[in-house]
């Protein structure tokens, strides 16, 4: 790698006016802060740019017709960026015929052959543009590598995700998605705040007694289902579990307490089926 | 049939990349798939050998899940597969097993983990916690037998069932929630004691005073920067990363903030765009730490949260007594100041290519 030379780093800077038009987001500050040094923010317009590619063409920065643009500043010799462009590359696919383009972003410091044998050994499809001087990477502010941003069909940068070591693809896929009107809000906060995973619930060890209560029943161990219903019960009380309260009851021949338990399911659920059949089976 | 070798080919082929990147990536490690387990493997324990019993199998009504009610001779299981047996009763599971990330065993049954007869672990599980997880997890189980530190959250309570769900979740690596809401779980309380003796941070209270959170605190991403099984690193973290205020640069220690941060911004001497912490185009990070005598990240920096911006920290702790050393950083509009501590107080412009510092005559 080498420093950049004056002359760069000047023309880095006569770069600055022009490549993006950054615009004061309008929201309410956060009581936590979210804006980081001085990169382009979420709600900020993005100015198109053109940049040479890996292969020696030229392209753009934004593709004009896509619903999302997507970038990735990466670099070599880094786990994450290679892990990362590994899973775009996937994403690449997921997102194959829809108004989606994907674009990396890799500095000029590195050499061409090694980026090339990078970007072969991720497998993505995307161009990958050299940044030249960093004067991309410079005015955005990008700072870490990878980052992910999505930039919408208007120009405003949507998302601008930095490398999660969790949930980082999911986080990125729903945003691509929230752009195309193919997820909501309320997925995006799924992902960013996923429901918190529970095994044991009381609702469910209800459920359990009931469920093993009734293949009791099926084996006619007509008591030991009985003690079952009532653990059922004990947890969770339910039109179901009266309603093969019920239904036990039947099958010992206990009709009227069968039949006061089939109105006990009929009052929590009065088109519980199996309590009116149950009652129909106790008729005189 | 197929399927289930395809499978296996799959979590064998994982297992491999995962070991061969191990070290570099924190959170990939060797998987190592055992066996199904069927037949003699699922058969009871001998009555003195089980603290714990399937209420099933304890009231010997066999006929609940095998095709005979007769335990001399309960043929085989009533049900195509497995889970599908187990999800009879449990079906509360098969609903948990409709979350995004499935544990390949879970899935594939749960005999893999559970004695349906009987056992000496709790949940029936057939061996103790950790040496079931890591029967398949080898790399793990690597990381806990060479670690230097375990952490306390793989020793206590549920052990691996204190951040993860071994049947299914809605976060990847089966976390019962976010990294940051699991660890805020414990690292909440004032006067927690790590392994060197030095007390450790309530986060909760902590970033509730310092509203400046780093991002992948932010993302609540702790995994990110910590290991959160075991590690040799100060903090448990993933990479080096110099404990104290001076340290000789050199990159490898600097690993873990090179793990996002770009190394450049501190082996540059001169850039206008890699760092705004520069005098015109001379880079003030690559002056402070790129030397022999050289002033680490956290010289300047909170690696959690801050009440300035860039992560810029009050005070740092200096010397053997931990006598805080206040940084004295100003934001100003084309850069920012230092006051009169490490140095006389110097200003620097990020704005052009001139010095904010007159040049020596």
């Amino acid at each position: 790698m080498r420093a950049p030379t004056p002359l760069a780093a000047a023309a880095t800077l006569a770069l600055a006016g022009g490549l993006l038009a950054i615009a004061t987001p309008s929201r309410a500050a956060p009581e936590v802060s979210d804006r980081i040094d001085r990169r382009v923010q979420v709600g900020d317009r993005v100015e198109d740019a053109e940049l040479r590619t890996l292969d020696g063409g030229r392209d753009r920065f934004l593709a004009k017709g896509a619903k999302a643009n997507v970038f990735v500043f990466f670099r070599l010799q880094q786990e994450r960026s290679l892990d990362t462009m590994k899973d775009l590359a996937r994403c690449e696919k997921e997102f194959a015929g829809k108004p989606v383009r994907f674009v990396g972003v890799v500095s000029d410091a590195w050499p061409a052959d090694e980026v090339r044998a990078f970007v072969r050994e991720a497998g993505v499809a995307m161009p990958v543009l050299v940044d030249e001087g960093d004067a991309l990477y410079g005015k955005l502010g990008i700072r870490l590598h990878p980052v992910i941003g999505i930039v919408d069909a208007k120009g405003k940068l949507v998302a601008f995700e930095p490398f999660r070591q969790i949930n980082y693809c999911d986080r990125v896929k729903v945003r691509i998605r929230l752009v195309l009107g193919e997820a909501t809000e309320a997925d995006v906060a799924r992902v960013d705040e996923p429901e918190r995973t529970v095994t044991h619930s009381e609702a469910g060890v209800a459920r359990r007694h009931l469920n093993f209560a009734r293949q009791l029943l099926r084996i006619r161990q007509h008591e030991k289902a009985l003690d079952e219903v009532k653990k059922s019960l004990a947890f969770a009380p339910s039109a179901d579990a009266y309603a093969l309260q019920g239904e036990v009851l039947v099958a010992l021949r206990r009709c009227p307490d069968a039949l006061r338990a089939f109105d006990a399911a009929l009052k929590l659920d009065p088109a519980n089926a199996a309590a009116r059949d149950g009652k129909r089976s106790c008729a005189p | 049939m197929n399927r289930r070798l395809e499978l296996l080919a799959a979590v064998a082929t994982i297992g491999l990349l995962w070991a061969g990147s191990a070290g570099a990536a924190p959170l990939k490690t060797e998987v190592k798939k055992t066996p199904l387990r069927r037949g003699e493997a699922v058969k009871p324990l001998p009555r003195d050998k089980a603290s714990r019993s399937h209420a099933p199998f304890e009231s010997g009504q066999c006929g609940v899940c095998h095709r005979n009610n007769d335990a001399a001779n309960p043929g085989p299981i009533r049900q195509a597969t497995v889970n599908e047996q187990c999800f009879e009763c449990h079906d509360d599971v098969r609903d948990i097993m409709a979350r995004r990330y499935k544990h390949v065993p879970a899935n594939e049954a749960c005999t893999d983990c559970h004695n349906p007869h009987n056992a000496s672990q709790p949940a029936l599980l057939y061996r103790e916690t950790v040496e079931l997880c890591t029967s398949c997890h080898a790399g793990i189980r690597n990381q806990l037998a060479k670690g230097k530190t375990q952490h306390g959250a793989i020793t206590k309570d549920k052990k691996c069932a204190n951040c993860h769900n071994p049947h299914a979740s809605n976060v990847e690596r089966l976390l019962i929630a976010l990294p940051f809401d699991l660890c805020v779980n414990c690292h909440s309380k004032d006067g927690m004691v790590a392994d060197d003796g030095k007390t450790m941070t309530n986060f909760k209270k902590w970033l509730d005073e310092n509203k400046v959170w780093h991002d992948p605190v932010r993302a609540k991403d702790c995994s990110a920067c910590h290991r959160t099984h075991a590690g040799d690193n100060f903090r448990l973290l993933v990479a080096e990363f110099p404990s104290a205020f001076y340290a000789p640069y050199e990159r490898k220690n600097y690993a873990l903030c090179y793990g996002c941060h770009n190394e450049r911004v501190v082996s540059e001497p001169e850039t206008t765009t890699l760092t705004g912490f520069r005098d015109g185009s001379k880079n003030l990070h690559y002056v402070h730490v790129n030397r022999e005598r050289g002033r680490t990240c956290r010289a300047c920096h909170e690696v959690h949260a801050s009440k300035q911006d860039h992560h810029i920290r009050e005070g740092v702790p200096y010397g053997p007594k931990g006598w805080i050393l206040k940084v004295g950083y100003t934001k100003l509009p084309n850069g920012g100041s230092c006051a009169k501590t490490c140095h006389e107080t110097r200003s620097y412009n990020n704005k052009t290519l001139t010095s904010a510092v007159p040049a020596k005559k």
